[in-house]
């Protein structure tokens, strides 16, 4: 019984199974650990990876509400299936690239695939949850679990990747992609779509976009966690982004690249562990921290071993993922649960805006001053993210974090306990555990209370009833009537 | 690729410290699933928060439930859900009998029966209005 409830039922698990082994085999992209290498070859500078890079940072954004309502009105199923098929048109293109101008082309391709499969997972693990248990409780474990297969072949295909690379040859990785996201694909077909929306109509962007606007704008706390945030994506995105440049720079062999990405892709696997063992509110370990992230980025200015720049890079990357966890939970912490997920998107906006100009900015130095004093820039970004964290913590110190209830349910009661009273809104979560009798004695006659004073709880309650009496006996549903709802409850 | 394995960072659910699953914070952030959809009830700010915006509209009295409606409306739930309301409501099984049928504990049957319900109840009220309109 209680292994049951820990994951939900026997269906859930098989039912959520060929999703996983669709991204399990969509996250095996064997190019990704040596394209900057293979950029180079084919004519790339620093500046022109700059530039593509901005173009990502442009372009994504954009078309990401028009997949979002695609998945929506169609198929969220499909619309995966069409980011594989970007995937590998982008891994075709790319591999038949020989200069500049098609390869930023299948760099554009990939940027669909980025944009049909953020956030697209999550609402169908999301749904699927809801469909198979009633509520959300298990969304929580099912995406991390998910997530966790997915990084797994994310550090798998950065291993086989590199030696692929070495024995065969760059181009040939960008092939060798190609059946295994075809093999996603049948992944997916399998998988039987959720067929209630919920996710996204819960966190549809326009309804909020007012509401978090202002309090993006007009709380000062926020704006300052905001900018932490969008500062420590930049950053790790520079990293990912651009430190294979240092790599290139110094002539690494491809073989290398394979244990640098996956030791590189794990530090948010490991900041992920590391952050539930580590108490962020001491100051000392915050120091220790924004420390390390500035001697790992101005190592990168100053070293030439090949080791210790990687070590330096690693460093960098996991005291990132650690500060970027740690921002987003004061970001939590520091809006109204209603408007966070508006709250928490607009922080990724935020990054993708500030990543445009410096991407732009760092191939620029890159290409003029070489790829060692462009990063100085990462140290300048450090020393942002060091200021904001020290200021930030101070304004957030006092303020008791946020428990947030994890279906609509416990929320329902948690509210109606801390106002003495029940509305609407918490009723209708309840009314199946009135009727089985499974409410507490106060719980129980603050419903009957609420009841008694709101004629809309009382035709929906008997609305309810009428509908169990109908499915029961259809012939019985006809003599239940919406005002007398409380002479059928007697037993 | 890169980015968007950055992109997760920004992206992460930092939901209760307690209960948080050690991968899930590379998500994104989802609030509750509720059972009536939230816009139905007014929000902060407006005169009575939390209550609902329109009175849920009553059905004329003396009426069945439509049985025709009924069975389209059961057709049109999910099938995790058709097989609780099956055995619970029309069946009339035990939540025990239910729980070793399909593993839902009988917190989880509560959970899917209210939301089952209300889709049926939105169903049928659409039916019902139908009606209204017809004669």
């Amino acid at each position: 019984m209680s292994a049951a409830v820990a994951t939900g039922p026997r269906t859930l698990t098989r039912r959520l199974l060929p999703l996983q082994i669709g991204l399990a085999l969509q996250g095996l992209i064997l190019w990704v650990p040596i394209e900057k290498l293979f950029m180079t070859d084919i004519g790339f500078d620093p500046a022109s990876v700059g530039a593509m890079a901005a173009a990502y940072a442009a372009v994504v954004p954009l078309l990401e509400v028009p997949s979002g309502i695609l998945a929506d009105r169609w198929s969220r199923r499909w619309v995966l299936v069409l980011a594989c098929v970007a995937l590998m048109a982008s891994s075709l293109i790319g591999g038949l690239s020989n200069n500049v101008i098609t390869y930023v082309i299948a760099a554009m391709v990939l940027g669909f695939y980025f944009a049909f499969s953020s956030g697209t997972v999550d609402s169908i693990v999301y749904d699927t949850v809801v469909e198979e248990t009633g509520s959300s409780e298990l969304y929580e474990k099912w995406i991390g679990r998910t997530r966790a297969v997915e990084s797994a072949a994310f550090v798998l295909s950065a291993l086989a990747g590199g030696v692929l690379a070495q024995y065969t040859s760059e181009r040939f990785t960008y092939f060798a992609t190609i059946p295994l996201v075809g093999l996603a694909v049948i992944g997916f077909l399998r998988f039987k779509e959720p067929r209630l929306h919920q996710a996204a109509e819960r966190v549809s962007l326009r309804s909020h976009v007012a509401l978090t606007f202002r309090t993006m704008i007009t709380s000062r706390i926020v704006l300052r966690v905001l900018l932490l945030v969008a500062t420590t994506g930049l950053l790790s995105q520079a990293v990912f982004e651009f430190g294979p440049l240092w790599l290139v720079a110094l002539a690494a062999p491809a073989v290398l690249y394979g244990p640098y990405w996956a030791a590189l892709v794990s530090t948010l696997g490991v900041g992920g562990l590391l952050i539930g063992k580590l108490n962020l509110e001491r100051r000392l370990l915050l120091a220790i921290l924004i420390i390390l992230s500035l001697v790992g980025a101005l190592l990168l200015s100053w070293t030439r071993s090949l080791a210790v720049l990687m070590v330096a890079q690693v460093v960098l990357a996991l005291a990132l993922a650690i500060i970027g966890i740690h921002a987003s939970r004061l970001l939590h912490d520091a809006v109204p649960s209603a408007i966070r997920a508006g709250v928490s998107s607009g922080g990724g906006t935020l990054t993708w805006v500030l990543f445009l100009p410096f991407s732009l900015a760092f191939g620029w130095v890159a290409r003029e001053n070489g790829v060692y004093r462009s990063g100085f820039m990462l140290a300048g970004a450090v020393v942002v993210v060091g200021t904001l964290l020290v200021v930030g913590v101070r304004a957030s110190r006092g303020v008791a974090p946020v428990e947030v209830a994890a279906t609509a349910k416990e929320e329902a009661v948690e509210v109606a306990q801390a106002a003495q009273e029940l509305a609407c809104k918490q009723l209708v979560e309840l009314v199946a555990d009135y009727l089985d009798d499974a409410l507490s004695a106060e719980m129980r006659a603050r419903f009957e209370e609420h009841l008694a004073g709101c004629d809309g709880c009382t035709t929906y309650l008997s609305q309810t009833q009428r509908i169990i009496a109908g499915l029961r006996e259809p012939s019985a549903a006809a003599r239940i009537q919406d005002s007398d709802w409380s002479t059928q409850t007697d037993p | 690729m890169k980015i968007s394995i950055a992109r997760m960072i920004t992206n992460l659910a930092a939901r209760g410290r307690a209960r948080g699953n050690r991968f899930a914070w590379w998500s994104r952030w989802f609030p509750p699933a509720t059972t009536v959809d939230a816009d139905r009830f007014q929000r902060e700010g407006e005169p009575y928060p939390d209550h609902w915006k329109e009175f849920p509209r009553p059905w004329p009295a003396g009426h069945g439930v439509h049985a025709g409606a009924l069975k389209a409306a059961l057709a049109a739930l999910p099938d995790p859900w058709r097989r609780v309301v099956t055995l619970r409501d029309i069946e009339g099984r035990s939540p025990a009998e239910v729980s070793a049928a399909t593993g839902l504990s009988a917190e989880q049957q509560r959970d899917v029966l209210n939301r089952a319900r209300e889709l049926l109840r939105e169903h049928l009220g659409r039916a019902f209005e139908r009606d209204s309109r017809r004669s």
